[in-house]
């Protein structure tokens, strides 16, 4: 078992990635920008990857609600990923 | 020639700059060099980063909520450009005043070209704007209203809120000039209500040449607002069309990110210093200036003390042209001032000086009481040769 479980967020702008990079680390996540994973995504820019402990129960509908509350725009949340 | 200068054309471009801006540009440079947000490695990254530092900044100094509603330009002509062709259509009816600068009477002269309807409220010799003529002239059915937050000759502050009461019961848009109040005058886009805030990066807000911007009001629907320019945004690579999402809508092109580091150590400067203080000293300097200038001997000045202004204030030498004065404050005393129409012989009509124009003092937050008195006694010394 992995110590950690992924996930990726892609947006429509960078702007919004590096927006939601400071909001997620803010609410202890652990992120880091990386180049966008050409299956999900034709972009050449940055997605933003998050990771959360295995045993927690985190899904992605928390990590959209979490971003919404922020007013932060984004175009699709993959968790886990890779799956 | 005076070895020392000082420097009192800030309304044009702020000069020194605050000491970070330089070592925020040289580190863009060796540190961060990538192209932001083109590219997933490292140094695109990082280059990514420190622009949108600066967009933070800059929307906590101008009260923008959301940060992507700040649209980087490369001065506050191109975001009133944006605006000003984005919005107007023939058969619609744009409001402005007698106080705006040549980058929103040009654009709007080749409007009126097109058959956009171009209204000018005028303003008062005095520099101030009647503000019951403008809301008489922002009628139902006004599409847009412009006009400079200050303008660059008097310096006279326009009552804002008012104003925008105004736009409101008319159902327009605002768009407000504050290339001269950004950084110098307290602003907040979302409490103010302001539609769209065109601002110049290079004047009050400390930052180098070739840095502005405009913010967009919450309640802007930019979809009805198309772009100046199409082009790669790093985003949505697949479609030939260009992106809606801000602000990569009016963000076409590799951006200015050494200019746009240095404008972010600026913005920080002012939050740190405060923008309270910065406005409290220039404000001491713009009544030592009306004051000693009113008391001169052969000198006209113009404007009024009495209403909010920044500090900038023009003037006259009995018997002198302008230029003759400029020449002599650079070559014999060093004081770097600008002299003539200021791209605004708008407002020169408005104030009774076109077209020979004024001599414009206007200090920065790096100019002291005793360089104000300096150029006082310079300008005695000056008027009392004619
Ligand atoms: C009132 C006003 N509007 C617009 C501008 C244009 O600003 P920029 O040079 O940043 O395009 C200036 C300054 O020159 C100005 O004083």
């Amino acid at each position: 078992m992995p110590e950690h479980r992924q996930g990726i967020i892609l947006f429509f702008t960078t702007s919004a990635a590096l927006r939601a990079e400071r909001h997620l680390s803010g609410a202890g996540f652990k992120t880091k920008l990386v180049p966008t994973p050409r299956e999900l995504s034709s972009d050449c820019g940055f997605a933003l990857r998050f990771m959360v402990a295995a045993e927690t129960s985190a899904t992605a509908e928390e990590v959209e609600k979490l971003l919404t509350r922020s007013g932060i725009e984004f175009d699709a949340v993959h968790f886990p990923y890779p799956k | 020639m005076s070895a020392q200068v000082i420097y009192l054309d800030h309304a044009a471009t702020s000069w020194p700059k605050p000491p970070d801006v330089t070592a925020a540009m040289s580190a863009f440079l060796e540190k961060a060099g990538g192209n932001p947000g083109r590219a997933g490695h490292r140094l695109s990254i990082a280059a990514a980063r420190i622009i949108y530092d600066t967009r933070e900044a800059l929307a906590e100094l101008l009260g923008v909520g959301d940060p992507l509603r700040l649209i980087f330009t490369k001065n506050a002509t191109e975001a009133i450009n944006i605006v000003l062709q984005g919005c107007l259509r023939p058969g619609d009816r744009v409001v402005t005043t007698g106080m705006e600068h040549n980058a929103v009477m040009r654009p709007l002269t080749a409007l009126a070209q097109q058959g956009v309807e171009v209204v000018v409220v005028p303003g008062a010799k005095d520099g101030r704007l009647p503000v019951d003529r403008l809301e008489a002239a922002i009628t139902p059915g006004t599409r847009l209203v412009v006009a400079a937050h200050a303008n660059n000759v008097t310096g006279t502050i326009l009552p804002l809120a008012e104003v925008v009461a105004a736009v409101r019961r008319a159902g327009a848009e605002l768009l407000v000039d504050a290339a001269q109040t950004a950084g110098s005058v307290p602003l907040h886009v979302d409490e103010m209500g302001i539609d769209y805030l065109a601002f110049s990066g290079h004047k009050g807000l400390l930052g180098p040449p070739g840095t502005g911007g405009l913010a967009i009001g919450r309640s802007v629907r930019t979809d009805a607002l198309p772009p100046l320019l199409r082009g790669g945004t790093g985003s949505r690579s697949e479609s030939l069309t260009q992106p809606e999402y801000l602000p990569d809508k009016y963000e076409s092109g590799t951006p200015n990110g050494v200019g746009l580091a240095g404008l972010g150590a600026a913005v920080r400067y002012i939050l740190k210093r405060g923008l309270a203080a910065i406005q409290a000293h220039e404000e001491e300097l713009r009544r030592l200036l009306y004051n000693g200038l009113s008391a001169s001997e052969g000198v006209t000045v113009y404007g009024n003390a009495s209403s909010a202004g920044t500090a900038v204030v023009s003037f006259t030498i009995k018997g002198l042209q302008v230029s003759e004065v400029g020449e002599r404050l650079d070559d014999d005393y060093g004081i770097l001032c600008r002299v003539g129409l200021h791209c605004a012989p708008a407002v020169h009509r408005t104030i009774g000086t076109f077209p020979d124009g004024t001599i414009r003092f206007a200090p920065g937050p790096f100019i002291t009481v005793e360089e104000i008195k300096r150029a006082l006694e310079a300008v005695r010394e000056v008027a009392g040769s004619a």
